[in-house]
């Protein structure tokens, strides 16, 4: 009795105006739930790219037929939704694993066992790594490997050598966390705090106050949430003088705004995205990006973010990938591992093998600070 | 560790737990006045927020009067969930009660996220951001702000139930809802205005603490949580133990996170409070267990 | 669930969720909706489950098949300890402490996470498997999963259909009462408790081997209150409420999906809507009238009282005092009872008559002083305990099972000699099954003393006043009691239902049991006692036969100087 109404339950579908047979692609964001505030930008992303591509004609010929549900921030929805684009509705790729690298994680058998391509748009590294258990799996975003080994870097750099870790303790968080207690020792970094926080906190002073006790020089958070901004406004409460750093899931105007004075002068570390303007013009990128926000405020009416640019550039390289070898599923993965290369998307210049299922590297993250009112490029 | 470190821990402590404690005592109100919990209460709070910061940003009015159109709002919505969900519902049991608020929590909490989006909001701070400096550490002027709305809403809220003839009847169905109608009290008006008065502390505590701790459209959740906790902690129906769960919240968590580890803050804070609890088994002031047979 | 008529391979694995959910709700229904105790943290016994064999399997590489049970095993034994203090609890505290169970449990999952993996959840369980056969498609997993559900669906069926089932609702509706009537609440509450845990607990396996990646979220409060959402939805209480509450609930998610954003918002309308509309849930849509199956047992008369041996007197009241707070409510107290001896208590309302009950049967403890009973010490002895030595009670404000009819309210006290064992009840052993048709005739033989053979289908709650107290008075007696404490048992009754009453108590004489009463009404107490104890602010003042008392100044000075006869019906 459940069935025949969850079988009348289908989805409006995207008009066709190109002659081919459609080329089914389904999409998993989460856009309700505490993930909703990523996964919205990344949904409006890949509508836009469908419609547009639609509008010209669809790839070689064949529309897009876009599947778009939402996981609603939990894993066991996403995987319901993963079982109905790959039995139901079955598709020939998913672009987007719940915006939550759990949620990511989560898919990853339903993927493998269906032999069904699916473009992540998570930080974790363990979604695509071992590649060999990995096979069905890609990724339009860089990893948090990288990300920290070139947050040590800077550090490096400038001499900061006694550091704090503030994570929240969500998938995003603790990955980053483990991520620095492996690499800090043999960058010669000293992590003297490891503190954490619940996604959902809204005070930090017990956390900032404890680091304040330490050496250390500067003081890393690490989060996606709104708690990030609470620990801008804390720290200039405690009057900690020390450097503060985000990782790069926190790379929004909204939240420097929000955090008001209390975010000058803060170092993030990013993909080149929200300094495009600023990029030399011979930078490979800096038209990409600059293409897809002007777009996405044309129909939308509103900015986007680098998140929105992740989901942007994960059905841009299926598309790319359809356009070259067709709708088949081991086909569009051979196309992925063979014809991604030097692609650029608005998060850097993607090159996958059959050994590597992300294409970002460390030089496509950068620092950046924000300084009146602005993201400014500090260290390319 | 230095006594300014424990200081600032309080500090936290209590600007936390004066927060819990202000949910507590939306919880209370409508418990006196239905036996049920209003799971909604955190949802009030969120709305305080989210309508108040969505109001200053489309109109540009002055604070104040953004902040008293919208405790008019949030307190006009909760005579609506009254109205609308537990007034039909008459005669119900508890349980039938406590799912139609959790329904009406995710229908707020869905209809903000839809009309006011799902981005994080904030209100500017009502005396800057500067902080104070006491004993070797800060407190925002904020903090202080909520410390004291939270006092005065507790004495006005004792002030009204003990001594204007409103608040008695209101007092009276808590104790006894027959013998309340026998006297002729309006009972169906009473959990009425038990329903504007929740909204309205709720909202009132969401305006004051959003420019500290932000709000998002699910923020509700948290606190709702929290606030039941607080509530049950200082004992269910009592304006004063709604407070001082709160606090005993507030500071378990601080200290606890501050002391010990900040990763186990949540788990000290609900270990000590189910300890409580198997010692004091009606809460900090709640009366005393007594089984009438 | 017929997976045939699904058309696909997602629908089978909605409708293998909605098992898993079906598994989750059956087991907190018998916990919420029987045993009336409310749990806001079940999702975290869900997940000690996924994360007990998943870690298991991912780590130690267990096979499923003993990980499964050892994380069952385990949970139980939880379930067992912390359900010791956390039972105590009533109402809104037990929902608190649930909940904080609930939220430790899940920081837990979050903070272990060398073992947990933490937020980024745990991969690599082990799928099912049976020999070399790995189980892959939804399909086997449907199976595998209904066929667990199944059982926990037999298992919840013999026991809410067994003597302890009843004693659940029993202590569901009035624990005072379930106790009085010899049902060991404490050790019901926490079985069930434990059997909810475990019934989690497998859930929990079944997803983790399923799904084989698990993270903390999935066991959250937020699952925990979906959990309660489906019981209350579905209809608590009602042995199928919560199979279609988690059919419905896990469903209805799916079907919103089309409307996107504005899935939230639906969801909590068709949630406020259901309630509304449906108060008991959707099982209440299929609820039929009681049913006039014959009873299949004939009615059996209850026994005359064996007469016990030597000469001690069956009840000491050995200088009893009971303070609350600064009130002393009784005051170095001492009577006895004689067996087959009616003895009235009376005195002015707050002179402590009830006190004295609630100190014989344990509810209170005494101040100073005990009570001792066929020469054993009572004091201390749990209220259950003191039940199944053979003294039974009614209350003033009655206090029927409001869930059971007026026949199962009886048959609760029938249990008394040999309480079912719960392992036995869920079972569904026959020898227990034989035994509860015995009681059904003892009891039927009960009701008939009292008149109400006729009304034993009806719900208790459904009769006149008079006629519950007539059902207080049958159930104490399906006890056997050689004692039995009746709590005013003619307030409240018409001049007809009077003289049925001290009938009755003559009846009572006639079998030999002792009784011990409580009572205004002078002209029954005058009528029926053999002797009467007079207490004044809970002091014994006088204590002889009716005559005696009547002439006692003492006695007549506390009545105000009236005559003891016109203060009847008073």
């Amino acid at each position: 009795m459940a069935g025949a109404g969850l079988a009348a339950a289908l989805l409006p579908r995207l008009s066709a105006r190109a002659a081919g047979e459609p080329y089914k692609i389904g999409s998993i964001f989460s856009y309700t739930g505490p993930a909703a505030f990523l996964g919205d930008r990344m949904k409006r992303s890949v509508e836009l790219f469908v419609e547009e591509t639609n509008k010209k004609g669809g790839i070689n010929g064949h529309p897009i037929e876009l599947f778009l549900y939402d996981a609603a921030s939990e894993s066991s929805k996403a995987v319901l939704a993963a079982k109905r684009l790959i039995e139901q509705d079955r598709v020939d790729v998913i672009v987007g694993d719940g915006n939550r690298s759990d949620i990511g994680l989560a898919l990853v058998p339903s993927v493998q066992r269906a032999q069904l391509p699916l473009m992540s748009v998570s930080g974790a590294t363990a979604l695509v790594e071992p590649v060999k258990d990995r096979a069905w799996v890609f990724k339009s975003t860089v990893n948090d490997v990288e990300v920290v080994a070139r947050l040590l870097d800077f550090f490096k750099k400038k001499g900061l050598k006694d550091v704090a870790m503030l994570n929240d303790t969500g998938a995003f968080g603790v990955s980053a966390r483990d991520q620095l207690r492996a690499q800090a020792p043999g960058a010669g970094v000293n992590v003297v705090a490891w503190e954490e926080f619940q996604p959902a906190d809204n005070d930090l002073t017990t956390q900032l106050t404890r680091i304040r006790a330490t050496s250390a020089q500067a003081i890393i958070c690490w989060t996606v949430t709104p708690a990030g901004v609470v620990f801008l406004k804390n720290a200039r409460q405690l009057g900690l003088k020390q450097t503060l750093v985000h990782g790069f899931g926190f790379v929004a105007d909204r939240y420097m705004q929000l955090a008001g004075d209390a975010a000058e002068g803060l170092l993030l570390t990013s993909l080149k995205f929200p300094v495009a303007e600023q990029l030399p013009d011979t930078d490979p990128i800096k038209s990409t990006i600059l293409d897809y926000k002007g777009r996405y405020r044309a129909k939308y009416n509103e900015d986007t973010d680098v998140y929105g640019g992740q989901a942007w550039d994960g059905i841009g390289m299926v598309a790319h990938a359809m356009a070259r070898a067709g709708n088949e599923k081991d086909r569009i993965r051979g196309g992925l591992e063979s014809s991604i290369k030097e692609f650029k998307g608005v998060g850097g210049v993607f090159t996958f093998s059959p050994q590597k299922h992300w294409g970002l590297a460390k030089s496509d993250v950068s620092m950046i600070e924000w300084r009146q009112g602005k993201f400014r490029l500090v260290d390319l | 560790m230095a006594f300014a470190d424990l200081v600032q821990f309080c500090f936290a402590g209590i600007t936390m737990g004066a927060i819990y404690g202000l949910v507590a005592v939306g919880f209370n109100i409508v418990f006196n006045a239905t036996g049920a919990v209003n799971f909604a209460q955190g949802e009030f709070a969120m709305l305080g927020g989210m309508l108040g910061a969505a109001l200053l940003a489309a109109t540009r009015l002055p604070l104040t009067v953004v902040m008293v159109i919208t405790v008019v709002a949030v307190t006009a919505i909760g005579v609506l969930l009254e109205r609308l969900a537990i007034r039909p519902a008459r005669g119900a049991d508890v349980l039938n009660l406590i799912i139609i608020t959790i329904g009406a929590s995710i229908l707020l909490k869905g209809a903000v996220m839809v009309t006011l989006g799902k981005n994080a909001a904030g209100l500017p701070a009502f005396s800057g951001e500067r902080p104070i400096w006491l004993l070797g550490a800060a407190i925002l002027p904020q903090a202080l702000w909520i410390i004291s709305v939270a006092i005065a809403i507790v004495l006005a809220l004792q002030l009204f139930f003990g001594r204007t003839l409103l608040g008695k009847a209101m007092q009276a169905v808590a104790i006894d809802r027959e013998a309340a109608r026998l006297v002729g009290i309006d009972v169906g008006r009473m959990v009425m205005l038990s329903f504007a008065l929740g909204a309205a502390v709720g909202a009132v505590a969401g305006i004051i603490i959003t420019p500290m701790t932000l709000t998002i459209y699910d923020a509700g959740t948290m606190l709702g949580l929290k606030g039941f906790a607080a509530a049950v902690a200082g004992g269910l129906g009592n304006t004063f133990g709604g407070i001082a769960g709160g606090l005993l919240l507030g500071l378990l968590e601080a200290l606890g996170g501050g002391i010990i580890a900040s990763e186990l803050k949540d788990v000290l804070a609900f270990v000590l409070l189910l300890l409580m609890l198997f010692f004091r088994p009606r809460g900090l002031l709640g009366a005393a267990e007594s089984e009438r047979v | 669930m017929a997976p045939w008529l699904a058309p696909n391979a997602y629908i089978v694995q909605v409708l293998a969720f909605a098992g898993l959910n079906v598994m989750l709700a059956m087991g907190l229904n018998l916990l919420m909706g029987y045993a009336g105790q409310v749990s806001l943290g079940h999702a975290g016994f869900y997940g000690l489950g996924a994360y007990g064999s998943g870690v298991l399997g991912a780590r130690l590489g267990l096979s499923p098949w003993l990980g499964m049970p050892l994380a069952a095993c385990a949970t139980g034994a939880l379930a067992y300890v912390i359900g010791i203090p956390t039972l105590k609890l009533k109402s809104y505290y037990l929902a608190m402490a649930t909940l904080g169970i609930g939220v430790v449990l899940h920081l837990a999952f979050v903070q272990l996470y060398r073992w947990t993996g933490g937020s980024s959840g745990l991969a690599g369980i082990p799928p099912w498997d049976v020999g070399p056969l790995r189980f892959t498609s939804d399909l086997a997993h449907y199976y595998l999963i209904w066929t667990f559900v199944g059982v926990a669906l037999w298992l919840a069926r013999n026991l809410v259909n067994s003597a302890v089932g009843r004693a659940l609702r029993a202590v569901g509706d009035s624990e005072v009462a379930a106790r009085a009537m010899g049902v060991d609440a404490s050790r019901a509450k926490r079985s069930v408790f434990v059997l909810s845990a475990v019934y989690a607990s497998v859930a929990g396996s079944l997803y983790a081997h399923y799904i084989t990646v698990i993270s903390p979220e999935i066991f959250s409060f937020l699952a925990s209150v979906v959990l309660v959402l489906m019981v209350a939805i579905g209809g608590i209480g009602r042995y199928w409420g919560p199979v279609l509450g988690a059919l419905l609930l896990t469903a209805l998610p799916e079907y919103l999906r089309k409307y996107g954003d504005y899935e939230v918002p639906l969801y909590g309308l068709a949630l406020i809507i259901v309630m509304l509309f449906l108060p008991r849930g959707l099982a209440g849509l299929l609820e039929r009238r009681a049913r006039a199956t014959p009873l299949g047992a004939e009615p059996i008369a209850p026994p005359r009282v064996a007469m016990p041996g030597g000469p001690a007197p069956l009840l000491e009241v050995r200088r009893v005092s009971k303070d609350f707070g600064g009130v002393r409510a009784l005051s170095d107290c001492s009577f006895d009872v004689q067996p087959g001896e009616i003895k009235a208590v009376i005195g002015p309302n707050g002179a402590g008559k009830t006190t004295l009950f609630n100190v014989i049967t344990g509810v209170y403890a005494p101040t100073a002083g005990e009570v001792a009973f066929h020469g054993r010490r009572l004091t201390g002895t749990p209220s259950h305990e003191i039940a199944r030595l053979g003294v039974f009670r009614t209350f003033q404000n009655v206090q029927l099972f409001g869930s059971l009819s007026v026949l199962e309210n009886v048959m609760v006290a029938g249990a008394r000699r040999r309480p079912d064992s719960f392992v036995g009840a869920i079972l569904g052993l026959p020898a227990q099954r034989t035994a509860d048709r015995e009681r059904l005739g003892r009891a039927l033989g009960c009701l008939a003393l009292v008149g109400l053979e006729a009304h034993a289908l009806a719900p208790a709650a459904s009769l006149p006043f008079g006629q519950q107290k007539l059902v207080e008075v049958a159930r104490a007696l399906a006890g056997e009691p050689p004692l039995l404490l009746l709590d005013e048992p003619a307030a409240g009754l018409n001049a007809t239902e009077k003289v049925e009453m001290m009938r009755l108590i003559e009846r009572l004489r006639d079998l030999g049991i002792a009784v011990l009463i409580i009572e205004h009404d002078m002209r029954l107490v005058m009528g029926v006692s053999d002797r009467v104890v007079v207490l004044n602010y809970g002091e014994k003042i006088a204590e002889g036969t009716p005559v005696e008392v009547q002439a006692d100044a003492a006695v007549v000075t506390v009545y105000l100087g009236e005559d003891i006869d016109s203060h009847a019906g008073s």
